[in-house]
């Protein structure tokens, strides 16, 4: 099976990291926005 | 839910267009046609957004997901979903808490740029990865391998990226907290001086 256990665990990591960089991303220049304003 | 899939995602498509497309033209121009589409990014937003979320979920039930997260490009359009639905997600945060602020000055305006180009280029990958499990495949895929991006290979991160994408989220963090605490402090003593 080419898709084995490790690899596997590899791609869901991949995808939370995906999500959390962007996320994170997003969240900081708001409050980098806002507090520039404040 | 192979075919409602495939009609429900129209929808997400056309709207993150639009709205990729509006924040970039707004980033660029203060023209009135700008504004205009500017007043209706919230609203393709959550447009989107909404129809985005039923649209994964009808996609992770056309196949069971072992099915789906047997082949690389079940995995690799798993993956690019999920990150566009979470991307335009934040975009639509982003929006609707900085406001018309997200268009004050050049800095804002280049992230806002780079933030519709990359949703965009996302929303594209996603779309030519569906099109290929569909058996429609794009020659978009062409142009992602000559940047090394092989659509039927799993795309994953090697454990060492994965540490530098950690270092990098606690310091998004770091600098988003010093952002927030910064206001608060001086909020502390206003006016010392007077």
């Amino acid at each position: 099976m080419e898709f084995a256990r490790d690899i596997r665990l590899q791609w869901w990591l991949t995808l939370v990291a995906g999500v959390l960089v962007i996320v994170t991303f997003v969240f900081t220049v708001s409050r980098l926005i806002r507090g520039r304003e404040d | 839910m192979g075919p409602y899939h495939a009609i429900m995602v129209h929808f997400p498509v056309a709207f993150w267009t639009v709205a990729a497309g509006a924040i970039i033209f707004r980033s660029l121009s203060d023209r009135p046609l700008a504004r205009a589409f500017d007043r209706v990014l919230i609203a393709c937003l959550v447009v989107g957004e909404s129809a985005g979320l039923v649209a994964y979920v009808l996609g992770q039930l056309v196949w069971p997901p072992d099915t789906l997260q047997a082949t690389p490009l079940g995995r690799n359009h798993m993956m690019s979903a999920t990150w566009s639905l979470f991307f335009f997600g934040s975009v639509l945060f982003l929006r609707w808490r900085a406001g018309e602020e997200v268009w004050d000055g050049p800095v804002n305006r280049v992230i806002m740029l780079l933030l519709g180009s990359l949703g965009a280029v996302l929303l594209a990958i996603t779309g030519t990865l569906g099109g290929h499990l569909h058996g429609a495949p794009a020659r978009l895929s062409d142009l992602l391998k000559m940047i090394g991006l092989n659509v039927y290979e799993t795309f994953y991160l090697p454990t060492w990226m994965l540490v530098v994408v950690a270092v990098v989220i606690m310091a998004l963090l770091a600098l988003g907290t010093a952002a927030t605490r910064r206001p608060a402090a001086s909020m502390q003593h206003p006016e010392g001086g007077t």
